[in-house]
């Protein structure tokens, strides 16, 4: 028996994270807006852990120099 | 009972160094990492990377999960070509997927200081699912649980 399937797109990006590359970010956890950008992930985190006053309030991504591009 | 979650595929476009373009569809999935022991938390952004024979992470994800990275042996990790990273291997909590549908178990990961990119790989995710389906027409991939295994 199989479940109803779930399509989603949980990949959501901030409009522009093209701007970032080679950067980590820590985006808010609706992934809509980034909130630290920085060249290293201990500087990111550090920055978005005091930004949102918890260690888990957001998400770490790296934008590995490459554009996203959006399917219709 | 299996259940079965389809994500979107994301295409990511790469200089191939002449001037053009190269279209890739990446598996990129958030997942949560939790250190019981410690009640630390962390959300981060990783491949799915089925050339990955382990879960390979930045060492900083360790130290920010208040992991005491290197209280265990190191272990060299191989990849493509002469290519070896040192890394540290330890239990957490992994929930993969967005807020409230997430597949949550509990697994290692390979943490390392020469990692930069988070990898999911064979050992440690793939082997923690019935089935991971690349689908690259329909630009989506399949992860499908066998909740019949579960306790």
């Amino acid at each position: 028996m199989m479940d109803k399937d779930l399509v989603i797109t949980p990949m959501k990006m901030p409009a522009d994270i093209n701007k970032y590359q080679d950067k980590w970010v820590a985006m808010d956890l609706e992934r809509e807006k980034v909130l630290v950008v920085g060249s290293t992930i201990a500087e990111v985190d550090k920055k978005a852990e005091k930004l949102t006053r918890g260690p888990d309030r957001y998400v770490l991504s790296h934008i590995t120099n490459s554009k996203f591009t959006y399917s219709p | 009972m299996t259940r079965q979650r389809r994500y979107n595929l994301i295409t990511r476009d790469f200089d191939d160094n002449n001037g053009g373009v190269i279209h890739v569809d990446f598996a990129q999935i958030q997942v949560k990492l939790e250190n019981k022991e410690k009640h630390r938390t962390k959300y981060i952004d990783a491949w799915i990377d089925s050339g990955s024979f382990t879960n390979l992470f930045p060492s900083y994800i360790a130290d920010a999960l208040r992991i005491d990275l290197k209280s265990v042996n190191p272990r060299d990790i191989r990849g493509i070509g002469t290519a070896k990273v040192t890394a540290y291997r330890h239990k957490v909590a992994m929930s993969v997927g967005p807020l409230g549908l997430s597949d949550t178990f509990e697994t290692e990961i390979d943490f390392s200081e020469e990692i930069i990119q988070p990898l999911l790989g064979l050992n440690g995710f793939f082997d923690k699912y019935h089935t991971v389906c690349f689908n690259s027409p329909s630009k989506e991939y399949t992860l499908i649980k066998d909740l019949s295994n579960l306790s």
